[in-house]
């Protein structure tokens, strides 16, 4: 019985210790590209300048090729369509940033939703539960959104 | 595999699916416009 309970808890956790660190990197990757991607996702029509704000993030924080970008961002996609809750995302990112680099993803995050320009409601939405399930301070929230909404060059 | 059967050696109902919370929300949010 003790045993069995064991063998379910193992299934349950990660298994750190024998997670080779590119399988790591991989995901952590894939965690920050789904949060990029929910932002490009919840306008109803998905641009061509939210997409390219997508890909440029991914590129300038991991240092990817165009190919590689591309390939993230589709993965990313369907782990985003298939996803349930946020949490599973941000608690890898949580794992393995420090807050200045949270704080970097959610910058990226405000500049995908300032991308077309416009700030909708589900944008809105996702920005402060994401930033909550990262814990990020207010400030910090608040300053992202401003250095974004500079760069996009948004009212 | 009948839902009995299913119960009996341990596998989750037929109901037992992920609630799809972010589809809902996206769908809210697209509905107000």
């Amino acid at each position: 019985m003790l045993q069995t309970l064991r063998d379910l808890f193992d299934a349950l956790l990660p298994p750190k210790a024998t997670e080779p660190p590119e399988v790591a990197e991989h995901t952590l990757q894939l965690a920050t590209a789904v949060l990029l991607v929910e932002v490009m996702r919840s306008d109803p029509e998905i641009g061509a300048a939210e997409r390219s704000a997508v890909l440029a993030a991914l590129r300038a924080k991991f240092a990817l090729s165009a190919d590689e970008g591309d390939r993230l961002v589709e993965l990313a996609d369907r782990a985003s369509r298939e996803a349930t809750d946020y949490f599973r995302f941000t608690s890898k990112i949580n794992e393995s940033f420090s807050m200045e680099q949270k704080v970097g993803i959610v910058e990226y995050m405000w500049r995908v939703a300032y991308a077309d320009g416009t700030l909708g409601a589900h944008e809105n939405h996702l920005m402060r539960k994401v930033a909550d399930l990262l814990y990020i301070p207010h400030g910090a929230y608040v300053g992202a959104k401003m250095r974004a909404k500079q760069a996009s060059g948004a009212e | 595999m009948t839902r009995e059967r299913a119960t009996e050696y341990g596998f989750a109902a037929t109901h037992d699916v992920p609630i799809p919370y972010l589809q809902r929300i996206r769908d809210y949010y697209q509905g107000l416009g």
